[in-house]
């Protein structure tokens, strides 16, 4: 599904060169569920940010899905992401002055879908993730976990076909957490490829693959369990 | 410690340099505007008040009533009035006349540097009343001998190449005898409605004719009157007396009514538009006054505000430092100083900026004004006053929010970074832009109304062509008497096409005498009409058009026709002219009616297209015009029509023609069009300043928004990251952020369309001939002010929306 190859990231700071990512070889096939792992500051979610095309690189490529990430300019890019790639953040990143159904609503409104469609696909997902009776609530008058399960629909809305989760029960609590994991093996059991950024050992247990990073660079890569 | 404020005061500065500098430049705009329009103001409104005694002086005022219940007002009266009020009225303390009798050459006695000066007179009192500055020569005695005189430093120097002439004497052309110079004083303050360059005692003319006239004056209008009261004066009880004087020594019949007032002297300059006065007055209008007051204090009210609200939305950023330091432990005292500190250095370096600039344009302001405003020791302690607490206030509250709100949060909530806004403090500063807005459409559209309004003066059809007219003015016998002459040898100069010779040209100077006119044996009352004198070349100069009947011939014969504008011809009922007699029985040259010793009977042959002959602020009015041998009025001018635009030949030519026929005559010429723009000067004047407050309030107005873009754009930069993550386009956040903005600057256009029509509407009024409001002004204001704040939001908009959200979602 997507490659990168000898990816680089750095910044200057007077002579010296800090690198953020260093040499960053990852392949990612269709179906996978991979969670990145690693101390702070050893570079996870800039990889994920890489990945996610918010973020540029200096040096390397990028192939998703047949594009070249790294020869695209920033209109097609996010044309790209905009399609094939929903995202979920630690601190949900929902926007407060929407209720939950326009939260989730904005990502097809950018993608110039039919209001009526728009409706019927809003109406689906509030359905699936059991949240119709909070589609007129603000996100501050939900739990956090609650936030987060709109969060993941708002990534889902528009039928992505990778996943990114920087760190999404970072803020949560344990039970919460886990529910959120079972979700994501859901819809990975459903074919929706998932690159998540975790801390816990427990939650990449739910993946199919770790990837190591330390320093900006690739450790190890474990072999599939 | 201070030095350490002052330090990160600057460096704070320095780090945003743009943001500094329109922060700075906003206030600094503000303060400027305001320094120069208080100045203005203060000036307009001292006027006259220098004088010691200006709270007891009074000024003479006789109110006449007409037949026809017309009433006119003239600053001037009899010369006994003055002169029995200080013997029998105890109130009145002294007395000061100032007349003007013609005009005269004066110079040096070996006559080098001549100069055409009107010929004031005034009593020995009248340096008693007024407090002009003498700067040689005694003012208890300088009036009181015949043949004295006092100069102007200014007129002084230009004769005699230097002001200190005391005792030197003065020739004229009105006698042959010199003048002794008993005084020089200091050149007048702009501010005084008072103003001359050369004034000769009173007892200096001493012909039988004068004495005669003033020993029995009661009914002149020949003394502007002026008197000091007792400071315990009861003013109507001394009127009162006053009046009764009159009565009692007005004698003979007295066609119309009078009554006498006194008028403060402080009041003369904005209460006086309604009186005839000295020639020298410039009237003030009040209401202009009170207009540029609001103006300039909202313009200081909104750059403070604008700067408050600029400072806090910079100060608000800072929440991370102010935690650190008081994590460091900073009490909130110390905080409190720096931040007051930091807001004080920034609205010092505006009022330097400020000052700066008003010393650069006062120059230039003055020039425009008419006046000789300066800032500096001089200056009225109370503006000083009012800037001073002015830039107090707003360091004051600019360092006050970050100072005392800030300073009392806890560490961690600021150190999230977050703005402290609350819903109430946006929908404020909302009102305040809308409110600027509103001004700036509002001054767009009085802009636009009166250049438009200008235009249309410039433009409309006359009825006549101003274009290419030379007016000489006759100011002798001589020449007067020898026109015919003149005009023959003027019509040969090739440059000429044409030369006519009148009592008055249209736009006059000078005042268009008015006459009764009624058909002769007719029932009818008879009517005001203006009078002109103009001979058979008038029509063919000036390009007037004849309707009906024919024009006047050189014929002496036509001494007794007449020619009548249509208005004229529509008032007496005539509709085709056939010799009807028409009846002039008195003339009124400046209020009062003088009727003829035998009434003036002359025959319609004659009537001419309608033309403007007054400005266009008024009516054309009815117009008689009769041939120059009348008895009503002389021939003054010569109107020449040129072929040529380089005139300097010509003017020389001509100027020689007229020395043949009166050698000492001064020749003094006029380009007509040139005059019609002085009708308007003031109102060119006022386009500018509109044109300046426009753009003013406007650059005002965008620093508002500005401040309150910023704000918008930091309050809700993660929102901004997340619909971009989501797949917002730039375009799309851009016009998201700018939508509120747009909806304001209509809101503002709502409120200030009928605002600006009903205002420019009433201006217009002032006009008999006037252009039409048209929808597309206020069109063009409102697109304007929309695309300003479209500029101005869009930049930051933009701005906000191109940043990588990867950072703005960091920050987290």
């Amino acid at each position: 599904m997507l490659e990168l190859k000898g990816i680089y990231k750095w910044f200057n700071t007077g002579n010296n060169r800090t690198f953020l990512l260093k040499d960053v070889d990852l392949s990612v096939k269709a179906g996978e569920f991979i969670s990145i792992m690693g101390p702070s500051g050893s570079g996870k979610s800039t990889l994920l940010n890489v990945i996610g095309m918010l973020d540029s690189f200096d040096q390397g490529e990028y192939h998703f899905l047949h594009e070249s990430v790294h020869k695209l300019k920033e209109k097609q890019r996010s044309a790209l992401y905009k399609q094939y790639i929903g995202f979920v953040f630690q601190a949900y990143h929902l926007i407060d002055e929407l209720t939950v159904y326009e939260n989730i609503e904005t990502p097809l409104i950018y993608q110039d879908v039919k209001t009526s469609e728009r409706k019927a696909m809003v109406a689906d997902i509030l359905d699936r993730f059991q949240i119709v009776g909070k589609k007129d609530l603000f996100p501050t008058q939900l739990s956090g976990g609650q936030q987060q399960l709109v969060g993941i629909a708002r990534a889902l809305i528009a039928r992505p076909k990778l996943l990114l989760a920087d760190e999404p029960t970072g803020n949560l609590n344990s039970k919460q957490g886990e529910e959120i994991m079972s979700l994501f093996k859901q819809l990975n059991d459903e074919g929706v490829t998932i690159i998540q950024v975790t801390h816990s050992e427990k939650n990449a247990g739910y993946g199919s693959r770790v990837i190591n990073l330390l320093d900006g660079m690739i450790v190890n890569e474990p072999v599939v369990k | 410690m201070f030095r350490n404020y002052i330090k990160i005061a600057w460096r704070n500065l320095w780090k945003n340099k743009t943001y500094s500098f329109i922060n700075i430049f906003g206030l600094a705009l503000g303060l400027l505007c305001f320094l120069l329009i208080a100045l203005y103001v203060f000036d307009e409104l001292t006027y006259d008040r220098f004088h010691k005694q200006a709270k007891n002086t009074y000024r003479v005022i006789e109110s006449k009533l007409s037949a026809q219940g017309k009433e006119t007002k003239v600053a001037a009266v009899g010369y006994q009035l003055s002169e029995q009020a200080l013997k029998t009225i105890p109130e009145v303390k002294k007395a000061a006349r100032l007349s003007a009798v013609g005009r005269t050459n004066v110079s040096d006695p070996a006559g080098t540097n001549v100069f055409y000066e009107t010929f004031f007179l005034g009593n020995p009192d009248f340096l008693q009343v007024f407090d002009f500055e003498l700067l040689e020569g005694d003012r208890n005695s300088a009036l009181t001998a015949p043949r004295s005189v006092i100069l102007t430093e200014e007129i002084a120097t230009k004769i005699f190449g230097v002001s200190s002439v005391l005792g030197k004497t003065l020739r004229t052309d009105a006698d042959s005898l010199l003048y002794t110079i008993t005084g020089i004083l200091k050149n007048f303050p702009s501010n005084s409605h008072i103003s001359f360059n050369v004034i000769f005692s009173e007892s200096s003319i001493t012909g039988e004719r004068f004495t005669n006239f003033i020993t029995s004056d009661w009914t002149s209008n020949s003394f502007p009157t002026y008197f000091v009261l007792d400071k315990k004066a009861d003013v109507s009880m001394a009127t009162r007396k006053l009046n009764e004087l009159v009565a009692a020594n007005r004698t003979g019949e007295i066609p119309i009514k009078s009554t006498f007032s006194l008028q403060p002297l402080g009041a003369i300059h904005f209460h006086s538009a309604d009186i005839d006065g000295t020639p020298t007055e410039r009237k003030g209008n009040l209401s202009y006054i009170y207009v540029f007051s609001i103006v300039a204090i909202f313009v200081l009210l909104i750059a403070c505000i604008n700067y408050m609200n600029l400072t806090t939305a910079r100060f608000a950023s800072r929440g991370k430092e102010i935690a650190v330091r008081k994590v460091a432990g900073a009490g909130r005292a110390t905080l409190v100083s720096q931040f007051l500190a930091e807001a004080f250095v920034m609205a010092l370096l505006s009022l330097v900026l400020a000052l700066c600039a008003t010393f650069l344009l006062l120059p230039y302001f003055n020039a425009f004004s008419g006046k000789q405003l300066q800032l500096g020791v001089g200056t009225d302690y109370r503006v000083w006053l009012g800037i001073v607490v002015t830039v107090l206030i707003v360091g004051l509250f600019a360092g006050a929010y970050p100072a005392l709100f800030q300073s009392r949060q806890r560490p961690f909530q600021l150190l999230k970074n977050k703005i402290q806004q609350s819903k109430g403090q946006l929908s404020l500063r909302k009102g305040l832009v809308v409110f600027q807005f509103s001004l700036s459409i509002i001054m767009i559209v009085a802009t636009l109304v009166v250049y438009l309004q200008m235009k249309y003066v410039g433009t409309a059809d006359m009825g006549f062509n101003k274009e290419q007219l030379l007016v000489v003015d006759i100011n002798s016998g001589f020449v007067r008497r020898g026109a015919e002459t003149i005009k023959t040898e003027y019509a040969r100069i090739p440059a000429v096409r044409s030369v006519s010779a009148t009592s008055r040209v249209p736009g006059e100077w000078k005042v268009i005498p008015r006459v009764k006119a009624k058909p002769q044996g007719g029932a009818m009352e008879s009517q005001d009409m203006s009078y002109m004198v103009t001979d058979d070349q008038f029509l063919n100069t000036f390009e007037v058009k004849l309707i009906k009947g024919r024009n006047f011939t050189t014929h002496p014969g036509d001494s007794s026709a007449l020619m009548i504008n249509e208005t004229a011809a529509a008032m007496l009922g005539i509709k085709e002219p056939a010799e009807q007699l028409i009846e002039i029985p008195s003339v009124d040259f400046s209020g009062n009616v003088t009727p003829l010793s035998t009434p003036f009977v002359a025959r319609v042959v004659g009537i001419v297209k309608d033309f403007n002959f007054r400005s266009l602020r008024e009516k054309i009015g009815p117009l008689i015009m009769s041939f120059p041998n009348n008895p009503v009025h002389n021939i003054d001018y010569f109107t020449v029509r040129l072929n040529t635009t380089n005139a300097e030949q010509t003017l020389k030519t001509m100027e020689a023609i007229l020395h043949k026929i009166d050698p000492n005559h001064l020749f003094e010429y006029n380009f007509l069009d040139k005059r019609w723009e002085v009708f308007y000067q003031e109102d060119q004047k006022r386009q500018a300043i509109f044109l300046s407050v426009a753009i003013m309030t406007i650059v005002i107005a965008c620093l508002g928004l500005f401040g309150l873009a910023t704000y918008a754009a930091e309050q809700r930069v993660k929102e901004i990251g997340i619909r971009k993550v989501l797949g917002a386009s730039v375009f799309h956040l851009v016009s998201m952020l700018s939508r509120d903005f747009v909806k304001l600057v209509l809101i503002a256009s709502v409120i200030a369309i009928p605002v600006a029509w009903w205002a420019m509407d009433n201006w217009l009024d002032d006009f008999a001939y006037r252009t039409k409001i048209y929808w597309w002004v206020f069109a063009i204001a409102a697109i304007m002010a929309l695309l300003i704040a479209l500029l101005t939001v869009g930049l930051k908009a933009l701005k906000a929306a191109i940043i990588n959200p990867v950072r703005s979602l960091r920050a987290e």
